[in-house]
């Protein structure tokens, strides 16, 4: 325990001793998030109308059917709960809400809800709206009462900005988890380091320990700090202020450093020399990079590549950590995602286990 | 000098796939002595060596260290053998002071690392970090770490390849001193005038074989009654002794 514990020690001030190697942990994400955060990449795509259809008859129908006629908007029916979330993250611009007694007479009006930084995307929906009832009452009858209503919330979504950051949060704990270990352990093993640590009589099993622990704790540094950053300049909010969000994110950022620094180990262990392991490293690292969910939804991708991208390690940590930041998901509800991590875990020790080489 | 056998090598074996590095080999080293493995580079000296200090695990054949034996309690041996290895290094961002601690609680031993780095005259750089040493002072760190556990046995290979001379009269000095401690030396070395200087006894490999084992000045004897003589009249100094002579003793820092 002592032994692990001033590895561990020694470790750290090592880390803190290469200023470089910790500037540059946290320089390329902070630049990543907010080069792309305030740039707003995400929000280039058409006006999207969330449509809550709680009347489900053949009026409610017909608006439904003409508005999504519209080319220049997206309309997407769902539930007040996932409409949500949605405009939490910026994914829907604005809700129209169609109550279950709407038919074309009665006067029962029709709503719709934005929020005030979408007031502008609001107003174009509302003329176009507005148009589309006209021209399907001019079918019917001439009643000419406003249908529309519009409702102002208060802001709550983040935009791009917090769908960002938690996935450049998890991109660093892969790229300090893999590399960081990758980088220190080849050099160790090609400069003889480990073969003297060998000739004494601790065990490989202390090394590693040590190693680990004291990653552990600087990723979990990194976390929080680049968080930090996130709330300072993007102005992100954590958890929608829950306090208890904070405690889900370092169950994540824990599970995915253990996930990625034993992946870091696997491929130190296994390679021979930086030749082999900086091309193994960037093989691994690399797909998941786009293919995880970090900057964008990988609902875009292709069927059989967006199945692939979800399994991948890094995918369940982005979820997990989106999950936490932006809605302060409870971990005890994100069991499926800690399950995939835990699996790759088990996964990456054994080939780690069975790979591993002293020199 | 009559004294108890501390290391003993019974048909020592080492085998690579198709290549035989250590070919059943015995030998045995007394304790207190110095005792010298020669032999051209790939002879199997290091291998001989990593064996004995539990790095590498043998094919076949036995080696004893002071009663236990070193493949079947490997920790055990390492815990009372001082081990310099030929191509090690330690962490580069740690001071000196702090490797030698470091190394004190793998040891689980309590040391004053100033006064075991003052032993090998790096007191002067207690806080600098390992990697901008010069090669004489990294092998002295590499002896200050390898007697920290206080080793009934200390394992020396090619501890002055790649010195200059004075850094090589120095670690020559150091050795002896060492040895004037009662510990045991093992020494792998290509320099047969540091053999000459500093073993009790020495055993030539080549090609994984023991080819002949005894003192350095029995086996000059055994050369000369053979019949053997030198091209060159020996003379008194030597190009290095000019060296030296014009250069001074004193350390330098590269």
């Amino acid at each position: 325990m002592k032994i692990a514990l001033i590895i561990a020690l020694a470790t750290m001030k090592m880390y803190f001793r290469r200023s470089q190697s910790f500037f540059w942990s946290l320089f390329f994400p902070v630049v990543l998030m907010i080069g792309l955060g305030f740039y707003g990449f995400g929000e280039f795509s058409p006006s999207k109308l969330g449509i809550i259809d709680g009347a489900e008859n053949q009026y409610s129908k017909e608006l439904i059917k003409a508005i999504s006629e519209k080319k220049y908007i997206k309309t997407e029916i769902n539930t007040r709960e996932i409409f949500d979330k949605k405009v939490l993250e910026g994914k829907i611009d604005s809700v129209l809400v169609i109550p279950d007694n709407y038919n074309h007479n009665n006067g029962v009006k029709i709503t719709l809800e934005f929020e005030e930084s979408k007031e502008i995307i609001a107003y174009s929906f509302e003329d176009t709206i507005n148009s589309v009832i006209k021209i399907i009452d001019s079918e019917n009858t001439d009643n000419d009462t406003q249908k529309l209503s519009t409702k102002i919330k208060n802001n709550s979504n983040q935009g791009y900005k917090g769908f960002l950051v938690p996935g450049i949060v998890s991109l660093a704990i892969m790229q300090s988890g893999i590399l960081g270990v990758v980088f220190t352990l080849i050099s160790y093993k090609s400069q003889g380091v480990l073969r003297r640590l060998q000739a004494t009589p601790i065990s490989s099993a202390h090394f590693l320990i040590g190693q680990l622990a004291s990653r552990l704790l600087i990723i979990t540094i990194q976390t929080v700090l680049l968080f930090i950053i996130g709330i300072l300049v993007l102005n992100i909010n954590i958890g929608q202020g829950s306090i208890l969000a904070w405690v889900n994110i370092l169950i994540f950022s824990l599970l995915g450093s253990v996930l990625f620094l034993i992946i870091g180990l696997a491929i130190s262990g296994a390679s021979p020399n930086e030749d082999y392991a900086a091309p193994i490293a960037n093989l691994i690292t690399f797909p998941m990079m786009f293919l995880s969910g970090v900057f964008f939804e990988n609902d875009v991708l292709p069927y059989w590549i967006k199945i692939i991208g979800q399994n991948l390690p890094l995918s369940p940590l982005v979820t997990g950590m989106r999950e936490s930041s932006l809605y302060g998901t409870n971990t005890l509800d994100l069991l499926p995602e800690v399950g995939l991590i835990i699996l790759w875990i088990i996964v990456c020790f054994i080939i780690g286990i069975k790979t591993f080489k002293w020199e | 000098m009559t004294s108890r056998e501390i290391i003993r090598v019974e048909k020592l074996l080492k085998k690579y796939e198709d290549f035989i590095a250590v070919n059943e080999i015995d030998f045995s080293v007394n304790e207190g002595e110095i005792f010298g493995l020669l032999g051209p580079n790939g002879a199997g000296k290091t291998t001989t060596v990593e064996i004995l200090e539990g790095i590498r695990t043998q094919t076949s054949g036995e080696a004893i260290i002071d009663g236990i034996n070193v493949s079947k309690d490997t920790k055990k041996v390492k815990q009372i053998i001082g081990v310099q290895l030929q191509q090690a290094a330690f962490f580069d961002k740690l001071t000196l002071v702090e490797i030698v601690d470091m190394f004190g609680v793998f040891y689980s031993v309590k040391i004053d690392a100033k006064s075991i780095l003052e032993k090998v005259e790096l007191q002067d750089k207690f806080g600098s970090f390992y990697k901008p040493l010069s090669g004489g002072q990294k092998q002295r760190l590499s002896i200050a770490v390898a007697l920290i556990n206080d080793p009934k046995v200390l394992f020396l290979d090619e501890p002055t390849t790649g010195l200059d001379p004075q850094a090589r009269r120095n670690m020559w000095k150091l050795i002896k001193d060492i040895r004037s401690e009662g510990k045991t030396i093992i020494l792998t070395t290509h320099y047969m005038e540091e053999a000459e200087e500093l073993c009790d006894r020495v055993a030539i490999i080549d090609t994984g074989k023991i080819i002949s084992i005894d003192t350095p000045n029995n086996l000059i004897l055994e050369l000369l009654n053979s019949g053997f003589k030198g091209e060159h009249k020996i003379k008194d100094a030597n190009l290095e002794d000019v060296f030296l002579n014009l250069t001074g003793k004193n350390l330098r820092e590269d």
